[in-house]
C-alpha cells in the first residue's frame, strides 16, 4: 500500500489482502475520503455494490476504486441507516461512470444519492413494489402469484419447499 | 413555400433492428444528426444475482455461464476464481494452464462473432458467413472438452476444471490455433484494409482517454485511446505473469483502431495459447469441493480481462449454503449506457451501427 | 484475383452434408437424454436437491409392490443438461447418454415419469 493512502485511511483500520485495501470509513468523512483518494491517483470507479443487513439495519454500499498507476484496489464500504437510506452521490469526483452505478443502486434497494441528477428506472418497466434486492421482499410469494399455478403438474416442483 | 421552422424528431434505434442487438436506444435527431441519445436497457435482465442468493456454490457455477452467451468460459471463470477466493483454496497448477487455454480460445471466438455482426451491421454479409465458419473449428474443441458447444455448464468450477483434457486434445488445439492465425491475415485482406471500410470507420467517434476513465469504458475501447489498461498485464491471475505476450494499444481511438486493436489481440492469444501448450505440466485437475459446502464468512472481489473488457464479481459470505450477495460488474455496462451515449451526439443516423458494433459489448452482460 | 479463390474453393472438400444420411456423430462427452436405472436408484434424494432448476421431483412409482420408495421424474423443459444428476448419484443411477433428437410435438412428452426406463432400456436414435 502506498505511503500517502495508507496515511489517509490508518484511523480507520484497514485490511490489506494481496495488492487490494478493505476499509468502512463512516457517513460524515465520506467526501473528504474520495476527495483525496480521487487526488491520490484512484481514478476508475470499477463498481458501487449494495449489501442488505437487515438484522443490524443498515444497508451496506461498497465502491470498488482502482488506480491505473498504482495497480491496487480500495473497497471503500459505508453503511447507511436502512429506514432513512441517504447519501451524497459521487458524480463530481467520478463522473459518467458513478451516475449509472447509483442509478442501479437506487433502483434496486431504495438508497437515494443527493446531487445525482438523473435517478430513473434502469431495468424494470412498471415496478410498484419494494425494492427487490432487499431481504424483505418476498419473491417467491411473487412468483408463485404472478407466473406459477399450484394445480399445473410441470409447476409442482416450486411448490415443494 | 420556405422552411420557417424545424424540429427534433425521436426515434426509436429499438430491439426489432437486425444491428442492435437486445437494446434499445432512443435518438433525438434533427435532420440526418443525432442531438441526443438515451440508453434503454432492461431486455435482457434476468436478475442473476439474486438467483446466485438461493444456489450453493456448484448449482452457480451452472448457472455462471449464462450471463453473456458469447463469452461462457469467462465468466464461469470469474465466479470460480471469487469462490476460491473465498473459501481459501488453491488450485493446482494443471487446472490453471487448462483454464488459460480455455479462456484464450473464448476470446479468439467472441472477437470472431464481433467482426462477423460488425460487418452485418456495414452490409458486408461475406464477413459474418466466413467468421462464423471458422468460429466452428474453435467449438467443435469444446465439445470434446465440456461436452458442449456453446454452453459449458460449470466445466470451469470452483477447485480447478471438471474434467480432465481427453487424449490427443492438445495437438488439436494447436492445430486449430495455427489456422486461426492464418484466418485472421485472411481476414485482413477482406475486411480490415478494404478501402470501404477504412472510410466508413476512420476518424468516427473519437474518445478521448481522459473520458474513457471517467465513463468507465475497459477493454478494446480503452485501449484504442491510448491507455494500455488490461487485467493480465496489471493485476495477473492463473498463470499470465509467466506467459509473454504483447499489450495492443493505439493512440487514435477513434472506430477503426477499435478494431484494429480487436484484430491484434486475437494474435496475441494465439500466442498465449501455443505457449501454454507447449508448458501444459502434469498433475491434478481440481480440488474436491462437495455440492453443499458451506460458504465461509467473509468477502471477496475477482476481476479478470474477458473479450470485452473488466468483468468482476464481488462476494459475500456469511456461514450458509449458499452466498449472501453475489455482485456481477459487467464490462458492458458502462460501455453501452454512458459511453455510447457520449459517443454518439454529432453522429449521422448511417453511422450509428457503425458506432454502436465498434465498441466490443454485449447486452447480456449489461442487463445480467 | 477472384479465379484462385474460386479455384480453391471448387477444388477443397465439399463441407455441407446431406443430413439424415450423413451426419456427424458428437463428441463422447456430450450431454444428451438422461436414461435412468431405476434397479439401481436407492431412492437418496440427492438428484433432486443438487439440481440447479428443479427438473428433478421424487415421485411414488406406479407398482407399489415391486419398487415402494420414490423415484426421480426429470422435466426436460426445465433441465439444462449440466450431468450434475450424474455426477452425484452414488450408484450411477441417472446417465446422460450422446441422443439430442429430443424434439417432439406434445409437451406431456417432456416429464420422463419414473415408471419409464426401468432396466437396461435406452432410448432409440435415429
Amino acid at each position: 500500500m502506498a505511503t500517502e493512502i495508507s496515511k489517509l485511511l490508518e484511523p480507520f483500520a484497514p485490511r490489506e489482502e494481496g495488492n487490494a485495501v478493505w476499509v468502512r470509513v463512516p457517513l460524515e468523512e465520506i467526501p473528504r475520503i474520495w476527495q483525496e483518494l480521487r487526488e491520490q491517483g484512484y481514478d476508475y470507479l470499477a463498481a458501487i455494490s449494495g449489501v442488505d443487513w437487515p438484522d443490524r439495519g443498515v444497508i451496506e454500499l461498497v465502491y470498488h476504486v482502482w488506480s491505473l498507476q498504482e495497480k491496487s484496489f480500495v473497497h471503500l464500504k459505508v453503511e447507511v441507516p436502512r429506514d432513512q437510506p441517504r447519501l451524497p452521490s459521487a458524480c463530481h469526483i467520478w463522473g459518467g461512470s458513478a451516475a449509472v452505478n447509483e442509478r442501479e443502486v437506487h433502483e434496486m434497494f431504495g438508497v437515494e444519492f443527493q446531487g445525482n441528477p438523473d435517478l430513473s428506472p434502469l431495468f424494470l418497466d412498471d415496478w410498484d413494489g419494494p425494492p427487490p434486492f432487499r431481504k424483505d421482499f418476498d419473491w417467491r410469494a411473487y412468483v408463485r402469484e404472478k407466473y406459477y399455478r399450484e394445480d399445473r403438474e410441470e409447476d409442482r416442483g416450486y411448490y415443494k419447499d | 413555400m420556405a422552411i420557417t421552422r424545424t424540429d427534433a424528431y425521436v426515434i426509436p434505434f429499438g430491439p426489432a433492428h437486425p444491428g442492435s442487438g437486445n437494446f434499445r436506444i432512443w435518438l433525438t435527431v434533427d435532420g440526418e444528426r443525432v442531438i441526443k441519445a438515451r440508453a434503454e436497457p432492461g431486455f435482457l435482465h434476468r436478475g442473476f444475482e439474486k438467483l446466485m442468493e438461493y444456489r450453493t456454490l456448484l448449482q452457480n457455477a451452472v448457472l455462471a455461464d449464462r450471463i453473456c452467451i458469447l463469452e461462457p468460459l469467462s465468466w464461469d471463470l470469474v465466479f470460480a476464481m471469487a469462490a476460491e477466493r473465498l473459501q481459501g483454496i488453491e488450485v493446482p497448477e494443471r487446472a490453471k494452464y487448462i483454464r488459460v487455454l480455455l479462456a484464450e480460445l473464448t476470446r479468439i471466438q467472441s472477437h470472431l462473432i464481433w467482426f462477423g455482426v460488425a460487418g452485418i451491421a456495414m452490409g458486408f454479409d461475406t464477413v459474418f458467413k466466413v467468421a462464423l465458419t471458422w468460429r466452428e473449428e474453435i467449438l467443435r474443441l469444446f465439445e470434446e472438452v465440456t461436452g458442449a458447444r456453446v454452453y459449458p455448464t460449470g466445466y470451469i468450477r470452483p477447485g480447478g476444471v471438471r474434467w480432465d483434457l481427453p487424449e490427443g486434445f492438445l495437438e488439436r488445439a494447436e492445430e486449430v490455433l495455427l489456422h486461426m492465425e492464418h484466418y485472421i491475415f485472411e481476414l485482413n485482406d477482406l475486411f480490415f484494409e478494404n478501402p470501404s471500410f477504412v472510410s466508413r470507420t476512420k476518424g468516427l467517434a473519437v474518445l478521448p482517454p481522459e473520458k474513457g476513465i471517467e465513463l468507465g469504458a475497459s477493454g478494446p475501447a480503452l485501449r484504442a485511446s491510448g491507455i494500455p489498461y488490461d487485467v493480465r498485464r496489471d493485476d495477473p491471475y492463473l498463470v499470465y505473469d509467466r506467459l509473454e505476450f504483447r499489450l495492443v494499444s493505439r493512440e487514435e481511438g477513434d472506430a477503426l483502431s477499435r478494431f484494429l486493436v480487436g484484430r491484434d489481440e486475437v494474435l496475441e492469444s494465439v500466442r498465449i495459447g501455443l505457449q501454454v501448450i507447449r508448458d501444459m505440466p502434469a498433475g491434478e485437475y481440481q480440488v474436491k469441493v462437495g455440492p453443499f459446502v458451506k460458504v465461509k464468512e467473509g468477502e471477496a472481489y475477482a476481476h479478470i480481462e474477458a473479450a470485452r473488457g473488466d468483468a468482476g464479481c464481488y462476494m459475500v459470505g456469511t456461514g450458509g449454503r449458499t452466498p449472501y450477495r453475489v455482485k456481477l460488474r459487467g464490462p458492458s455496462f458502462t460501455l453501452l449506457i454512458p459511453v455510447l451515449e457520449y459517443l454518439l451526439r454529432g453522429v449521422e443516423i448511417a453511422d450509428v451501427p457503425v458506432v454502436f458494433w465498434s465498441l466490443n459489448h454485449c447486452p447480456a452482460d449489461m442487463d445480467r | 484475383m477472384i479465379l484462385p479463390i474460386l479455384g480453391k474453393y471448387f477444388a477443397g472438400k465439399r463441407m455441407t452434408l446431406a443430413f439424415p444420411k450423413e451426419s456427424e456423430s458428437p463428441a463422447e462427452r456430450y450431454r444428451g437424454r438422461h436414461v435412468f436405472y431405476i434397479d439401481k436408484c436407492i431412492s437418496c434424494g440427492t438428484c433432486e436437491r443438487v439440481c440447479p432448476n428443479k427438473a428433478i421431483i421424487m415421485l411414488p412409482h406406479q407398482d407399489k409392490e415391486k419398487y415402494p420408495k420414490t423415484y426421480p421424474q426429470i422435466d426436460l423443459a426445465k433441465c439444462c443438461f449440466c450431468a450434475l444428476c450424474q455426477e452425484f448419484c452414488p450408484t450411477n443411477a441417472i446417465e446422460l447418454t450422446t441422443d439430442y433428437f429430443l424434439t417432439t410435438f406434445d409437451r406431456k412428452e417432456l416429464l420422463v415419469k419414473p415408471t419409464e426406463g426401468s432396466g437396461e432400456e435406452t432410448p432409440q436414435t435415429t
